[in-house]
């Protein structure tokens, strides 16, 4: 049986290694090298490959969590990533510039790979700011004939990633 | 006899309008009584009080029939009788000469037949538009201010969903200025939508709301926020399926998932409370669902099973 994943995706510290140590069995492996270009201001480490964790199902199978890089000069790697994957959760961080165009950018990328499956939208660092308001996420993806949850989520909490994967699950069977 | 009562009047104008019934005797061909303990044959409703508005809606449709908007200017407020400020016999005389003939016309009354009762608290949340409202059932209490989309509660999370799930008689309601707010220090208000998603949740007992057409096709415009309460896989079920391109009718939503009728109607109010339903009538011609996606196979859905399951039961 091939391997069970869900791909979580989204801009450089928008929290998918974060995410992932929240829910994860196992702590992320993690590949994250120390800054260097103009991220480093920011941030002191990234993801260069992926991070990787595990949930283990009542049946002992496995359900891995994949992070994609962030940076963009990954973007090869993200078709690669999602082969066979179950769905993607795509993370915004609103305190960037223009969270709407990075949702944009990400629906767009891995559009094949959403259509076949499902995606979940995660609004992060919601704390640090209240815009742009939920219903232009909304609007946005009504734009692109597309329905999926938006939720305002901490990735600190397991129980806000928990939920993002709940309703994957649920969009797979009845969407 | 006939009876003639009002909501959100002055005093002043409350005491003109009973002596003038009391003056009409002859002018009149039915006897009419100023009454507010009986059912009504006309109700007087000051719609500049938005207060009286609020309390209004919440009357059942049988109470509201007849009622005649009492305003200064025009009313923002579509109803066919209306007398303007201040009140005047001739005015007044004229109205009711109309209401009684209306009624003469009707040649059995409806009354209480077709019209619906509000007999849940999600009907009584929904009539109640746009003012304050507070819900007590002995200490404990909910109240929901929908002018400024907040609520404030005595109680949270299981605890304010077990309140909400009360039969309508167990509560103690008041409306508009008869609400007597908890001190501004002592209260945390909320966005309102997750108290009206309760409500609807809760509080429907199985009943679809007026609103609501039974033969509608249903489609959310967006998920709902659900706050701290993890919401159940009853509830992410069908938020999947009304995010599908179609809308679907209760029916299909039967179908697809197997639910009870009950969830399902508990569901669709709390989505039409928080606004974030998309209501098609049913008549128009059913949108080919040709394109739809194949069956989930039961293989897959054991595994999505028991992924649900695992996250219901986090590992620390
Ligand atoms: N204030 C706040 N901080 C958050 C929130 N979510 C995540 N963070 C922080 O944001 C940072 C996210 O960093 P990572 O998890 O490394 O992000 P990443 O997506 O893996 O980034 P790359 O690997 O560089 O692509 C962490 O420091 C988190 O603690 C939030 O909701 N509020
Ligand atoms: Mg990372």
């Amino acid at each position: 049986m091939s391997e069970i994943k869900i791909i979580i995706t989204g801009t450089p510290g928008a929290g998918k290694t974060t995410a992932i140590a929240a829910i994860s069995e196992t702590p992320p492996v993690r590949t994250d090298t120390a800054t260097t270009d103009e991220l480093s201001e920011v941030k002191e480490q990234t993801t260069v490959a992926m991070d990787f964790g595990e949930l283990t199902l009542e049946d002992d199978q496995k359900v891995f969590l994949y992070g994609t890089p962030g940076q963009r000069r990954f973007e090869f790697m993200w078709k690669i990533l999602v082969q066979g994957g179950l769905g993607l959760i795509i993370l915004v961080d609103c305190t960037r510039e223009d969270p709407l165009a990075d949702m944009k950018m990400y629906l767009e990328n891995f559009s094949d790979f959403i259509a076949e499956t499902g995606a979940v939208i995660g609004l992060v660092k919601r704390d640090m700011t209240d815009t742009p308001p939920l219903d232009e996420f909304y609007q946005a993806l009504n734009q692109q004939g597309l329905m999926f949850p938006v939720f305002e989520v901490d990735v600190r909490e397991q129980g806000d990633v928990a939920l993002m994967i709940d309703a994957l699950v649920s969009l797979l069977e009845y969407s | 006899m006939k009876y003639l009562s009002s909501i959100g009047l002055s005093v002043k104008d409350e005491n003109v309008l009973k002596s003038l019934i009391d003056l009409l005797g002859a002018r009149m061909s039915e006897e009419w009584h100023y009454r507010d303990d009986v059912p009504a044959d006309a109700l007087l409703l000051d719609v500049d009080n938005p207060d009286a508005i609020a309390t209004w809606k919440m009357r059942p449709e049988t109470a509201r029939r007849n009622t005649i908007a009492y305003s200064n200017s025009e009313p923002g407020f579509a109803l066919t009788r209306r007398l303007a400020k201040p009140l005047r016999a001739a005015e007044l005389i004229a109205v009711l000469k109309d209401i009684e003939q209306a009624n003469d016309e009707l040649a059995v009354p409806v009354v209480g037949s077709e019209a619906t009762e509000v007999t849940t608290l999600a009907d009584c949340v929904d009539r109640q538009g746009n003012g304050v409202m507070r819900l007590a059932c002995g200490d404990r209490e909910v109240v929901i201010d929908r002018s400024r989309q907040q609520f404030c509660s005595s109680e949270s999370g299981e605890s304010l969903a077990a309140l909400l799930t009360l039969p309508l008689p167990e509560y103690q309601i008041s409306t508009g200025a008869d609400v007597r707010l908890p001190s501004e220090a002592s209260v945390r208000w909320q966005d309102q939508k997750a108290v009206l998603w309760l409500v609807g949740q809760c509080g429907s007992h199985g009943k679809l709301l007026d609103g609501v057409d039974r033969n509608g096709l249903f489609r959310l415009n967006r998920w709902p926020g659900f706050g701290p309460v993890r919401p159940s896989h009853t509830v992410l079920s069908l938020c999947s399926l009304l995010s599908r391109k179609s809308a679907m009718g209760i029916a299909d939503m039967r179908e697809a998932t197997g639910l009870p009728e009950f969830d399902i109607i508990a569901f669709i109010n709390a989505a039409f409370l928080t606004g974030i339903l998309d209501i098609q009538s049913g008549d128009v011609a059913r949108p080919e669902t040709g394109a739809a996606k194949p069956e989930v196979s039961t293989e897959r859905k054991g595994l999505l099973a028991k992924i649900r399951s695992r996250l219901a039961n986090p590992r620390t």
